[in-house]
């Protein structure tokens, strides 16, 4: 596929649609409804809107059977998968997925998937934000190819690049806890042999996912016309010294097979990442958040882009790959200019050269509303032309 | 030699507490009811320390949206035109929590003498066992953006050292008044940033006079609490710290280190793994903190958990807790 210099991309996940969560609950409102209408207009599915509504209300009439509701709700979930879809083409991104429209979270969907693991409760990443946990409680082993069914239902419903997010093992290990290795090594220890045992735990629970259950996963995409998978490490640098076992565990995961396989970190300190980047094999894109600690001014010299840094790091130890530049600040409703998302692709162009420089959000969307996120990507869409006709 | 037992950070909010804030984002829910939520379930963790018979009790945190939130927006430590809810977004070194970036732009001071931290709930804990914990002076600057910092974020050394003191001076106000008007009896600095960042060893003794600041001229039993990596690398002079109690993570910290030198004060043994689900058993905590006491031989020696525990769900937290007072009966 042509791409264009500066291609545009989503990262991950959009907010799921109100008619999409009540509509699968049976309580769809006609709020809801009204938002349905609008949002297929404005993104050029009109013609969808009769059969989505129909879904909707033949999910709340109580007069249907167990396997029809079953049904019916998967194909409601297969209607927002195209609504992620085309909210991303309309937005005008070059690369796309669905949004992460069936994915409950990108950890609590996969794990619910792998065997070895048992949810415990939920916990607070910051804020209000929360998430639930699960804990390793057996050696975590291939269960089904989760995201398989996902990517069939999309591959022939766009003519645009797909990138598959795959949530990482090492992001996996390290947001479970770990009571199966943790109790087998401290049995009868000592005090002193506590130390360091937390991390041979997590290497071998790591390690036992990048082998047994991720490369699987990604196997089953190629082997069903997959291209492009992101692998998402969120807790890359969690430990500023066990950057190397997220290395490994990427290495591990695409081992043998034949795929771009690109990675994305965020809100970390990037600067423990080097030199072990130099040690990955074959990842074609680093994609990273920036713009979160960037400021809001016009320009592309070294003040006005302070979230961006690091990236000269990549030039000082000769990173080989794409960079996947986060332009659009995710935690906050401020709807960045083209100018601005301009400014930031030629502060990376300047500092790297234009020809590695995909342009993407921070991170997944989520976070934000469906109408800011659309903003926010038309407007790095219209950045990223911007940032081309200055190259020209 | 007894033991004591007594926790040390952020407490987990429950499910329905989470749920809650949730739908408050969401505008499903008022502030108000959100809050009054949390103010109910600092009152149980008050109970529950007080009826486990904890040596010191705190509130349990539960305001608190992240460890240092709370003195950065009553600091006003954030850019013009926003607020402290709404500083960079920044993963916590070391767990999968994040913090909002304190932004330092001109001279920490607290001119009016404010409290610094919601106290209320200090009340009704019985005197000689309330305890505050802040963040260590340290842990604000190292983790904030500002005039202390170069463009690439490295630290510029003598601004760094000038907010380091004034961090420190507006604490020592605070614990002062905390003291003064609330008969806390123990403050606790908690420093996750020590044992990882580079900076420490330039700056090592920049630190101990900030926690000599911090603490000058109050009658107060003070702690240090080091987590996010080993502690013993800085041994033997981290020993000689200006605090009466030193917390250290014992998955993360060579103790072995720590019976080679002379450790003159109250080792506060971090051994409730908050990092992980499985639920110690009582004699295993009580059988490590005797191989503290026999090796290490410290002044006195108190179980903690190694980190906060918020990073477990609340039901885990609480068996957690409840171990640890169980330990500490074994031991006592």
């Amino acid at each position: 596929m042509n791409l264009p210099l500066f291609p545009t991309q989503e990262i991950g996940s959009l907010q799921k649609p109100a008619w999409r969560v009540n509509g699968l609950k049976g309580t769809a409102t006609d709020k809801d409804i009204n938002n349905l209408n609008q949002w297929y207009n404005k993104i050029g599915l009109q013609s969808r809107i009769g059969n989505a509504i129909k879904l909707i209300n033949n999910i709340q009439n109580e007069k249907v059977g167990n396997e029809k509701l079953k049904e019916l709700k998967q194909k409601l979930k297969e209607e927002s998968q195209i609504f992620g879809l085309k909210l991303l083409e309309t937005a005008g991104l070059d690369i796309i997925y669905d949004g992460e429209q069936t994915r409950v979270e990108m950890y609590e969907d996969p794990i619910s998937d792998i065997d070895g693991f048992e949810f415990k409760g939920i916990v607070r990443a910051f804020d209000v934000m929360k998430y639930r946990k699960a804990s390793c409680i057996a050696e975590p082993a291939f269960r089904l190819p989760y995201h398989k069914e996902e990517f069939l239902f999309l591959k022939d419903k766009t003519e645009h690049e797909l990138k598959i997010p795959i949530t990482g093992a090492y992001t996996l290990a390290e947001w479970s806890y770990n009571e199966f290795y943790g109790k087998r090594r401290l049995e009868n220890a000592s005090l002193f042999e506590l130390f360091g045992s937390e991390k041979l735990d997590r290497k071998e629970m790591a390690l036992a996912l990048a082998k047994n259950v991720i490369r699987p996963n990604i196997k089953a995409l190629v082997d069903k016309g997959a291209r492009w998978v992101q692998i998402d490490e969120p807790a890359a640098t969690t430990y500023p010294n066990e950057v190397d076992l997220v290395v490994e565990t990427f290495n591990e995961s695409v081992k043998g097979l034949n795929v771009k396989a690109s990675i994305h970190m965020c809100f970390s300190d990037y600067r423990v990442f080097f030199p072990d980047v130099l040690e990955m094999k074959n990842c074609y894109q680093y994609a990273w958040e920036f713009a979160n600690n960037d400021t809001h001014n016009l320009g592309i010299d070294k003040n006005a882009r302070n979230g961006y840094k690091v990236l000269d790091l990549f030039k000082e130890y000769g990173v080989k790959g794409n960079i996947g530049l986060g332009v659009l600040d995710i935690h906050s409703n401020f709807i960045e200019s083209p100018e601005i998302v301009r400014d930031r692709i030629l502060y990376a162009a300047k500092v790297l050269g234009p020809e590695r420089i995909f342009v993407n959000p921070d991170c997944g969307l989520r976070t934000r509303t469906l109408d800011v996120a659309f903003a926010k990507l038309k407007n790095m869409v219209a950045g990223a032309e911007l940032a081309r006709k200055s190259c020209k | 030699m007894g033991a004591e037992a007594y926790l040390n950070g952020i407490l987990p909010r429950s499910d329905l507490a989470l749920d809650i804030g949730s739908a408050w984002l969401k505008g499903r829910e008022t502030l108000e009811n959100y809050h009054k939520f949390l103010e109910k379930e600092t009152k149980e963790f008050i109970e529950l320390q007080k009826n486990l018979d904890l040596n010191y009790i705190f509130d349990g945190q539960l305001f608190w949206d992240d460890f240092l939130r709370t003195i950065a927006a009553s600091l006003q430590l954030h850019e013009e035109g926003s607020n402290a809810d709404e500083n960079a977004v920044t993963r916590q070194i070391y767990t999968n929590t994040f913090y909002r970036k304190p932004s330092i732009f001109k001279k920490i001071e607290n001119k009016n003498n404010e409290p610094l931290i919601k106290d209320n709930s200090l009340d009704s804990i019985p005197n000689g066992k309330r305890k505050v914990i802040l963040p260590s002076p340290f842990a604000l600057a190292y983790l904030s953006n500002g005039i202390h910092k170069n463009e690439d974020g490295t630290i510029k050394d003598d601004s760094f050292i000038e907010v380091l003191f004034d961090i420190a001076q507006v604490l020592n106000n605070e614990i002062k008044r905390l003291r003064k008007e609330k008969s806390v009896s123990f403050v606790q600095f908690n420093e996750p940033c020590m044992c990882y960042a580079e900076e420490t060893k330039i700056f090592f003794h920049d630190i101990a006079k900030s926690l000599q600041i911090a603490t000058e001229n109050v009658k107060i039993i003070t702690s240090l609490h080091l987590y996010n990596g080993d502690a013993s690398k800085f041994l033997p002079d981290i020993a000689k710290y200006p605090v009466d109690r030193m917390g250290v993570d014992a998955y993360n910290t060579d103790l072995n280190k720590f019976s080679s030198v002379e450790f003159d004060k109250f080792l506060e043994l971090g051994v409730v793994n908050s990092k992980n689900s499985l639920i110690e058993e009582p004699e295993a905590l009580a059988k490590y903190a005797k191989q503290a006491i026999e090796k290490i031989n410290p002044k006195g020696i108190a179980l903690v958990p190694n980190r906060p525990l918020e990073l477990v769900p609340q039901e885990i937290a609480k068996k957690k807790i409840e171990s640890l007072a169980k330990a500490k009966e074994l031991l006592n």
